[in-house]
């Protein structure tokens, strides 16, 4: 893993409380209690923190997955696929 | 208490634990959410430990719970935080059934933005409005505030804390801001003083400056504007623990976790180099650089001194030689007046902690303890882990600004004061009880890792013999002083002289060349211990036992006989009197001056270096 997929690995496990072996693509904001709206702010927060950017209003409501975060990231040059 | 809610505070530690080896957002929020988890309900926690508090805001303040929460626990505390629901402060104080009133709060913290009282289209009319306008809204922004909260301090005992306007670095009006009566900054600025002055003599409700909080930050940053617009979340993360960090502070008060002695080391602590070496000529400490970085520093501790800290002193010298100092250097400030208590002699300084806490009649938990000696640092903080130890930064032109940011000479005026003898009490038991759990001095010495190198000395390093052998006062044997000329020449007859050194590493470090020692070679029967001494920054660990067994058993190689050894009495070495007696040497004769003659016979001398020091022999 690279240092980059390390932190983001980091992050998807503490701030929504997953184990590193429950985290895949498909945890969803539907299934994961934990997963509310008040998480997902500090995820983006946390992200945004992190890799230094600010996600488009788009980019926020339409994560609905760690794929999507993932997607998301990428999008901005943050390669953690 | 039952396995179970052990392993309830196991957990609870684990999580703190990674919180203060990493303290960034996501793992005081993971600790946070675990601990929120886990079942308190069968643990004893006694009142003492417990506190409720509550966050009234206009804006979305969970992420500072977190923070909050995450920083009681550090301190011992278990916290129940109530978080009113989202900018219904109104309704929340004035609804006497409300959840505010509910969670019966010790301390609330009230955050608002001073543009929830004001009309949404303040900032567009400011520039237009008249002098009188803007003054009117001002006094009524204040009246609302000082009702809200005589009402809550009516309807609760909990200790009230308001947080005070950020003052914008923005003005409509721009260079002219301060041309007005009251310009767009002045009318923030205002708010704050009136409120202040409000509530000048009231001791229920205080108003906490967060807008110097904001500045110390740096207000370019304080505010996550797409947070804020996403979901009212108005402070940037790396801003939450600064204020969490001084919202602590009225917490630490409210329940008595405040610190009320200091206990200070003396050597390069608060003054520059060593008294015992030095002299009190020698030592930095001066109206000039670099001395003036301890008058400064003393300076800053006689301030909370004066205000009710109480001082003490931990150090290891020679009572004389530091007493010297207390009285007679021109720039010392702090004053043998000042002191409550003091322990200034070679033991160790666990022990003697324990005796100033004893003597002085508090708990351990109210000591800060400052020395620069990351070692004895090491020590103070794994045998009593309820003192504050301070990582004090290397450099003393640091030391002011590193004890001017702590926050925990915190009080309120509100004290109870039986609640205060009670702790007091618990205080002196619990003392008692951990006399008997402190580490031993050897397994402390053990945790160190030392490692000692002893070699006949080199060329390159000649010179740092001479300047120890001329230096060193205390560990010193004989006190004999060579030039590095006459060092040179002993140096190249092997035959007649053995320059031995030390050097001390740790795992804290490498101390460099720290012991000397010079045998003359008598015949082939004697060894003559002309000179042995030690660094006062090594003493203590058992070093020079390892050293002296190093000598010993060089001899035993060459089938000497026995070793001579003289000690010779000064002002400064009375730490060493007794050195050959405890390493078995016998005594010979004593004169009148107090100088003893010493002999060891080698034939039934084993060997044994102490088994924690690692000795590297080249």
């Amino acid at each position: 893993m690279t240092k980059v997929q390390v932190i983001f690995e980091d992050i998807i496990s503490k701030i929504l409380l997953l184990e590193k072996d429950q985290i895949n693509n498909n945890v969803s904001r539907v299934d994961l209690e934990e997963w509310d709206s008040m998480t997902h702010l500090a995820l983006v927060s946390e992200l945004e923190q992190v890799f230094n950017i600010i996600l488009s209003d788009d980019d926020v409501t339409e994560i609905k997955t760690i794929g999507d975060v993932k997607k998301t990231l990428n999008k901005y040059e943050i390669k953690v696929e | 208490m039952s396995s179970s809610s052990i392993d309830v505070l196991r957990k609870q530690n684990d999580l703190l634990e990674l919180v203060c080896k990493e303290p960034t957002y996501r793992n005081y929020w993971n600790a946070y959410k675990r601990i929120k988890k886990l079942d308190f309900s069968n643990i004893e926690i006694p009142s003492q430990e417990r506190i409720n508090i509550a966050l009234l805001s206009s804006f979305t303040i969970d992420p500072l719970a977190v923070y909050l929460d995450i920083e009681c626990r550090l301190k011992g505390l278990f916290p129940e935080i109530y978080i009113g629901p989202f900018n219904r402060y109104h309704e929340e104080v004035l609804n006497k059934e409300s959840g505010l009133y509910k969670s019966q709060p010790d301390i609330i913290f009230f955050f608002i933005r001073v543009e929830s009282l004001l009309e949404d289209m303040f900032r567009v009319n400011f520039p237009q409005m008249e002098t009188e306008q803007i003054q009117a809204e001002l006094d009524r922004v204040i009246h609302d505030i000082e009702q809200l909260l005589i009402l809550i301090s009516q309807r609760s005992e909990a200790i009230i804390v308001f947080c005070n306007f950020i003052i914008p670095t923005f003005s409509p009006l721009g260079i002219l801001d301060n041309k007005q009566k009251i310009g767009f900054k002045r009318f923030y600025q205002s708010l704050n003083t009136g409120l202040e002055e409000s509530f000048l003599n009231n001791k229920q409700v205080f108003i906490f400056d967060l807008n110097e909080v904001a500045s110390n930050y740096g207000k370019d940053n304080y505010m996550n504007y797409p947070m804020y617009y996403r979901g009212s979340i108005l402070f940037n993360e790396p801003f939450l623990p600064r204020v969490s960090y001084q919202l602590m502070g009225y917490i630490i008060a409210l329940k008595s976790k405040n610190r009320k002695c200091i206990v200070l080391d003396l050597d390069n602590t608060l003054w520059g180099g060593i008294i015992g070496e030095d002299e009190l000529e020698g030592i930095k400490l001066n109206v000039n650089y670099p001395g003036n970085e301890f008058v400064d520093f003393q300076r800053s501790i006689l301030s909370l001194n004066s205000k009710g800290v109480i001082l003490a002193i931990d150090s290891k010298n020679n009572l004389e030689d530091a007493l010297e100092v207390f009285q007679e250097h021109p720039h010392m400030l702090i004053k043998e007046n000042h002191l409550a208590a003091y322990r200034i002699n070679w033991n160790d300084k666990v022990q003697s902690l324990i005796e100033l806490a004893n003597e002085i009649n508090i708990g351990l938990d109210s000591i800060v303890f400052i020395d620069d000696n990351p070692v004895e640092r090491a020590r103070v903080q794994t045998s009593l882990p309820e003192v504050l130890v301070i990582e004090m930064p290397s450099s003393p032109a640091l030391f002011r600004k590193t004890l001017e940011k702590l926050n925990d000479f915190n009080t309120l005026s509100l004290t109870k004061e039986d609640l205060h003898r009670g702790e007091m009490y618990y205080a002196k038991r619990k003392r008692q009880d951990l006399e008997q759990q402190i580490q031993s001095v050897e397994e402390f010495i053990k945790s160190l890792e030392i490692i000692a190198k002893i070699k006949y000395t080199d060329e390159f390093v000649l010179p740092r013999v001479a300047s120890l052998l001329n230096r060193t006062n205390q560990f010193n044997l004989t006190t004999k002083r060579y030039t590095e000329t006459e060092v040179q020449q002993m140096h190249a007859n092997p035959k007649k002289f053995l320059i031995y050194t030390l050097q001390v590493q740790d795992k804290f470090g490498d101390e460099g060349i720290v012991g000397i020692a010079i045998v003359i070679r008598d015949s082939t029967d004697n060894w003559v211990l002309d000179s042995f001494l030690l660094s006062c920054r090594v003493i203590g660990r058992k070093i020079e036992t390892a050293f002296l067994y190093k000598i010993i058993k060089d001899a035993k190689y060459h089938e000497v006989k026995k070793i001579k050894a003289i000690f010779i009495p000064t002002k400064k070495n009375s730490l060493v009197s007794d050195f050959y007696s405890i390493h078995g040497f016998q005594l010979v004769k004593e004169r009148d001056d107090g100088e003893t003659h010493w002999v060891l016979h080698l034939s039934d001398f084993k060997v044994d270096y102490p088994e924690y020091i690692q000795v590297v022999e080249e």
